[in-house]
């Protein structure tokens, strides 16, 4: 094959068009092909596999590798909703959010904002808040490393470059509000259980390969919001101590302490 | 050094077997692993991969790359291989002749190509593209398929052949994935292996797949079927000591049962 065609025939694009509408149908191939009076399919038949059932087989995969990946992202969720209508919950936001990603991680996003819409979710609002915490669980483990501050390092500053020195939250850690108390409701999750509205934030974070979580009062989260802002440390405790001024400055050295045990810290000079 | 040396028999790195590797470093010639699993992550996945690193080669290997896909290419994704590609130097890096999807969505799952001029000009340019930002030439993978179009005007074996000479680009031949579609398609397995240019085939792949009545399931999930074993000993023979790696994706066993599996590839190519 030397030369390139002068006129190809243009029949990509519109092929992997259809065959995706077909695939990704939710009521299936079958029902898309007689709903759109589609004559004839760009599958080829076989006497033991006719076209539309070697597409089936294609949809089925579709939906059963991204079934696969939600039930890990969300196991609570599945727990609370049972495996039918989980599974039904999928298709339903496979078809409003159908996967934009390369990677199937992120498929499952955009589920937490699918179920506070959903029937379910206006039944039981505690889910949404469920979701949105299995899946900041699973952004925590697999997020990106950063150099960690430590002790050993800290040691090392002398009392004038405090003001200059960069201090970051490293990129698992992220505190998190909710409106349910999700962390005690994913301890148990049970579709018969009744819970209290609670409004909490959580910190979330991974040390040592392993992901960990607990409750954090607002004070600590405003410090750590201020600490993500990138600025030297100065400027961060001029801002925070403005705005918090019941809090004494060895509070805030208390709190730097516990959170460089914690890997919670990175270290950005 | 050889640009793509023959690296011996080798598995695929799966996380089930961290901490047997990371304990016994057992003799096993290379690791191949699954690109989007370490791209854009950090945490155990890349800490593991960095110590296995320093001790065997690594091939990287991609199921998103969708280089038949008629969208543009994924700039975001192509940025984060060659991220992960400059951080852990390959021998090298492979994806599938295959589109993953269409119109900014993705199906994850290898879709394979209609065999037309059309698609092997299309396919081409993308690999070029994609060539030339990695700056190494990259492995197309044959995929197995369960559907072919109507509108093919070649053989799968000749587009592949097709698209390999002309993007300049090598080919990881999988081995369970001819027969897979062999047994699909109802064409001779061994027309695929002898029409293949034997400079082209830099690496080959071995895997188990599932029976499901009227046509076979590339499941990997299985011991490697016999009929494959004959299919490799026959591949052996026409292109010679060639990588040879065998994937296990599900109901994964020991890593012991798997370096048996791998023993007997290592018998019937020596």
């Amino acid at each position: 094959m030397k030369t390139k065609l002068k006129n190809p025939k243009k029949q990509l694009k519109p092929t992997q068009e259809l065959l995706f509408k077909l695939l990704s149908n939710k009521t299936g191939v079958r029902q898309l092909i007689r709903k759109q009076k589609i004559k004839s399919l760009p599958i080829a038949d076989s006497s033991n596999l006719p076209a539309v059932n070697r597409l089936e087989i294609y949809a089925g995969m579709y939906k059963a590798r991204i079934l696969d990946s939600l039930k890990d992202d969300y196991p609570g969720v599945l727990a609370v909703v049972g495996k039918k209508e989980f599974e039904s919950l999928v298709d339903d936001y496979l078809e409003k959010y159908p996967s934009v990603y390369w990677t199937l991680r992120k498929t499952g996003d955009k589920f937490p904002l699918f179920i506070k819409g959903s029937k379910i979710g206006k039944k039981k609002p505690w889910l949404y808040s469920l979701a949105e915490f299995e899946i900041a669980i699973c952004h925590a483990f697999t997020a990106t490393d950063a150099t960690i501050l430590s002790r050993e390092y800290l040691v090392t500053v002398k009392p004038n470059e405090w003001e200059q020195l960069r201090i970051g939250v490293q990129p698992s850690c992220r505190f998190h509000q909710f409106m349910w108390p999700v962390d005690l409701i994913s301890e148990k999750p049970s579709p018969k259980s009744v819970y209290k509205k609670e409004p909490i934030t959580i910190l979330i974070w991974r040390k040592n390969f392993r992901v960990y979580y607990k409750r954090i009062p607002e004070d600590e989260a405003a410090l750590l919001m201020a600490l993500s802002r990138k600025l030297p440390f100065g400027k961060v405790c001029e801002s925070f101590m403005a705005q918090h001024e019941s809090l004494s400055e060895n509070w805030v050295a208390q709190k730097l302490g516990e959170w460089v045990s914690e890997e919670m810290l990175s270290f950005l000079n | 050094m050889k640009r793509f040396p023959n690296l011996g028999f080798g598995l695929g790195l799966r996380s089930k077997h961290y901490p047997y590797i990371l304990k016994n470093w057992p003799k096993v010639d290379w690791f191949e692993i699954i690109s989007e699993n370490y791209m854009g992550v950090g945490g155990r996945p890349r800490h593991t991969l960095k110590s296995i690193r320093e001790k065997y080669p690594i091939v990287m290997h991609g199921v998103s790359l969708s280089i038949g896909s008629t969208d543009p290419l994924k700039k975001e994704y192509v940025k984060e291989l060659k991220y992960l590609a400059d951080d852990i130097k390959p021998a090298w890096i492979s994806d599938h002749l295959c589109w993953t999807g269409v119109g900014g969505h993705n199906m994850h799952d290898l879709l394979p190509m209609p065999y037309t001029e059309e698609a092997v000009w299309h396919v081409v340019g993308r690999i070029k593209q994609v060539q030339d930002y990695l700056g190494r030439q990259i492995l197309m993978e044959n995929v197995s398929s369960y559907m072919s179009y109507t509108q093919s005007e070649m053989t799968e074996w000749d587009f592949l052949k097709a698209v390999a000479i002309e993007a300049d680009c090598k080919i990881l031949l999988d081995v369970n994935n001819i027969y897979v579609s062999s047994v699909n398609h109802h064409f001779d397995p061994m027309d695929y292996i002898q029409a293949i240019p034997k400079n082209k085939v830099v690496q080959f792949h071995l895997a188990g797949h599932s029976n499901k009545g009227n046509y076979l399931l590339d499941t990997h999930d299985h011991p490697i079927n016999k009929k494959v074993w004959g299919l490799y000993q026959k591949a052996v023979n026409r292109f010679g000591p060639v990588s040879t790696l065998i994937e296990r994706d599900d109901h994964i066993p020991s890593f012991p049962v798997l370096l048996k599996e791998l023993n007997q590839a290592r018998g019937l190519a020596s």
